[in-house]
């Protein structure tokens, strides 16, 4: 790639891994150097992508493995995901969880109820919502078991609700 | 799934909306410029995607990812008849909204190939799911919407049982 395909592929995908970092992470300084080490990782290395798909699943994939390495290194003393399921005495996940009546709350209000949960519940809801990725996927970037993940999952849902219908 | 999920999902790119630190794209460049090996040589005119590739391989050498992804469009073509795909149910017979749905199905695939157990993936995948020119841009203007959408649904529903094929190698 010639420096100004570099700058142009750079303009076209930096918002996008940057906001999926900063999710994770919720640091800008950190989500910053994530999402350029990302878009570097793919200038840098071999191999190649018949499709715009393929190189915008590529780097999101990328780019969350990356954040979620960095957050689990910021957090080896502490439990991750699964002890804190353990701690949290969670159990198997509701058969049918809370729905939210009326009208959807608009996007800044779930952004800010999302930014306001615990860090697991926001990290498993952010995957599953916002990045697509299903239990499998998400056990696989963190090495946890799925029913943990569908755990946090339907009561970080939960709490979701709860703090929107709280704030409306 | 209740409405608030359904709603956060359907929204989700607009949940993109955080920029960087003012300075960002210099800081980049400056990386790029102390990494000379981020610069290739330009590919011959018409050879790839503009953008979309870096370093090329030779494809030709890589005769089990091409047997494979062979193999696997072959069974999904015998199971399953072409106009029936189950991958796009839900999705309205308009070409661009098949395509996309397509797209996405690949982009869902590469997140969830196991890359870690030492086969080449990436290989199998881009084999079985490349088009130089994707088929959505070939159909003829006199083909009705409909009929172009059910084409489509077709052959990028074959596409998607060999990606499942492989998936469940």
């Amino acid at each position: 790639m010639t420096r100004q395909e570099i700058t142009e592929f750079y303009r076209t995908h930096h918002r996008r891994l940057y906001n999926i970092s900063l999710r994770i992470l919720r640091d800008s300084d950190e989500a910053e150097e994530v999402m350029q080490d990302t878009i570097m990782k793919y200038i840098t290395s071999p191999g190649s992508f018949s499709s715009s798909a393929q190189v915008s699943a590529w780097l999101a994939r990328t780019c969350i493995r990356a954040s979620i390495d960095r957050l689990r290194r910021r957090h080896t003393r502490d439990a991750f995901l699964e002890d804190y399921a353990r701690e949290q005495g969670l159990g198997p996940e509701p058969a049918e969880g809370p729905s939210f009546a009326g009208e959807p709350p608009g996007i800044e209000q779930i952004r800010s109820a999302m930014d306001a949960l615990q860090e697991p519940y926001r990290l498993v809801l952010n995957l599953v919502l916002i990045e697509g990725l299903d239990y499998g996927e998400i056990a696989a970037l963190t090495g946890r078991k799925e029913t943990t993940l569908r755990s946090l999952y339907a009561r970080g849902r939960q709490k979701l609700i709860d703090l929107l219908k709280k704030n409306i | 799934m209740n409405d608030l999920e359904t709603y956060i999902r359907e929204h989700a790119a607009q949940f993109d909306t955080a920029e960087p630190a003012s300075g960002h794209e210099e800081r980049f460049l400056a990386r790029v410029d102390a990494t000379p090996q981020a610069f290739h040589p330009e590919p011959a005119e018409g050879s790839v995607i503009p953008g979309l590739t870096r370093n090329p391989r030779p494809r030709f050498f890589r005769p089990l990812a091409w047997a494979f992804a062979l193999a696997a469009l072959a069974v999904a073509l015998v199971v399953f008849r072409p106009g029936t795909s189950h991958h796009f149910l839900g999705v309205p017979n308009n070409p661009e909204r098949v395509y996309r749905s397509y797209l996405a199905q690949v982009e869902k695939a590469y997140l969830t190939f196991p890359w870690e157990d030492g086969y080449d993936w990436e290989s199998a995948l881009d084999e079985l799911t490349e088009e130089s020119v994707s088929l959505y841009e070939q159909l003829p203007d006199g083909l009705s919407p409909r009929r172009q959408a059910r084409i489509l649904k077709a052959y990028y529903g074959d596409l998607l049982d060999g990606v499942q094929q492989l998936k469940n190698r």
